[in-house]
């Protein structure tokens, strides 16, 4: 993969090919300028990244539950100057352990310093939250209760069949159960 | 054979179809205009390098090719609208061809010129993404029916392949398959394989709306024939699982 710069329009794309002598093309899309376009454009490919990892390992309604927290998180509205914006590939770690997780409903979603996707669950007293990095990267904490004592982990996992086995003892707190 | 599966494997199912004549920029730029309220849009430029026997690296600059628009309230709903071309596509969940040539339907209507919409080529296009089970071992011919053929039986397993074949359906329509093997673990001991199937046809092209539409109805039947001609038994069994 090469990185090369326009003179024309000094717009940096990539050219995902080896470097094989001869000539070789790639499409971009323009950049946009403003807050909100920048912010729409995110959101489309936050939940385009959805439609291509998820198929329909998801249901509508979780779907729809997914997505209107995306809307929340990406609201121009809610944008402080200094936050910043949603990585991708943070984003695709969460899908793919949502697709593997099978929670019964969306996470509430936030953003970390670094533009990491932070997704938590709620339940009762239980909490499991996720900040997710690329890579399947995942930094975690849960807290719930065990036989009436209030009991805590945290770890970071680097890979999600990983973190899906720590996880599965902590299950039964209902982070994942219909509501 | 139709077979409407539970869980259709499409990514992403596309209606494209190109015109002998090019729109210029300004009523390309109308016509995407008049889409702004429902549609994100974004303008897709062409850039490339030329890479010398050398070494050397040098940008050729970039070109204006189209617009891409995708919906606000659905981001599934793609369309690209370029000078000579029109393409229709639905990302997942797949909703259908009914939907998906209702909403192509609409988009081409839109197009204004009258004796504009001569037809250069018409196509159709889907993308699979098939998850298939893995216990150690690459399980994907019990799967899907093109694959590498590799000898037997001390060559090592491909851990990632490339495949694309083009074959002359009749004189006026070609089929372009593509397998290969995704790039990313998406489902845990899983392996993801990408079946892309495209047919087209460039001669005897239909000349009237409604001829457009059956024609199309027709290359989505020979698609259908010839994905259930690559898969097997056993993969049907993962698109009806509940």
């Amino acid at each position: 993969m090469i990185n090369v710069t326009s003179s024309n329009t000094q717009k940096s794309y990539s050219v995902e090919y080896p470097l094989y002598v001869g000539t070789h093309r790639s499409v971009i899309l323009s950049n946009t300028q403003s807050l909100d376009e920048t912010l729409l454009r995110d959101l489309i490919k936050l939940k385009t990244l959805t439609s291509q990892y998820a198929i329909d390992y998801i249901s509508p309604i979780f779907r729809k539950q997914l997505f209107k927290q995306l809307d929340w998180l990406l609201d121009p509205n809610g944008w402080e100057e200094d936050d910043d914006f949603a990585k991708p590939e943070s984003f695709i770690t969460l899908i793919k352990f949502i697709i593997n997780a099978h929670p019964y409903q969306a996470p509430y979603l936030g953003l970390s310093n670094n533009g990491n996707i932070l997704a938590s669950w709620i339940h009762k007293e239980n909490k499991l939250i996720l900040e997710c990095f690329p890579n399947e990267h995942v930094k975690w904490f849960v807290s719930c209760t065990f036989e009436n004592k209030p009991d805590r982990a945290s770890g970071e996992s680097f890979s999600l069949k990983r973190l899906l086995g720590v996880l599965e003892p902590y299950k039964k707190a209902g982070w994942f159960t219909c509501q | 054979m139709t077979n409407h599966y539970k869980r259709p494997p499409v990514t992403e199912a596309v209606i494209e179809v190109r015109f002998i004549s090019n729109l210029n920029d300004a009523k390309l730029e109308k016509l995407c205009d008049k889409q702004k309220k429902k549609f994100n849009i974004e303008r897709l430029e062409e850039s490339g390098v030329e890479v010398s026997s050398y070494g050397t690296v040098t940008p050729l600059g970039t070109k204006f090719i189209g617009f891409k628009l995708t919906q606000n309230d659905d981001p599934a709903n793609v369309i690209q609208i370029h000078p000579n071309l029109l393409s229709v596509s639905r990302l997942a969940p797949y909703m259908g061809w009914e939907k998906l040539l209702e909403n192509f339907k609409k988009y081409y209507n839109l197009f204004p010129l009258k004796g504009y919409k001569q037809l250069s080529r018409v196509g159709i296009r889907f993308i699979n993404r098939i998850d298939i089970p893995m216990d150690g071992k690459n399980k994907v011919k019990e799967y899907v029916k093109v694959f590498p053929h590799m000898p037997t039986p001390n060559f090592p397993e491909p851990s990632h392949y490339f495949l694309q074949t083009v074959s002359q359906i009749d004189e006026d329509h070609t089929l372009t398959v593509s397998s290969f093997r995704h790039n990313d673990t998406i489902l845990i001991n899983h392996l993801s394989a990408i079946l892309d199937l495209d047919i087209a046809q460039i001669k005897n092209l239909p000349v009237s709306v409604e001829k457009l539409y059956s024609k199309l109805d027709e290359l989505r039947a020979q698609k259908n024939n010839f994905f259930e001609q690559l898969i097997t038994d056993k993969c049907r069994e993962l698109f009806n699982y509940d």
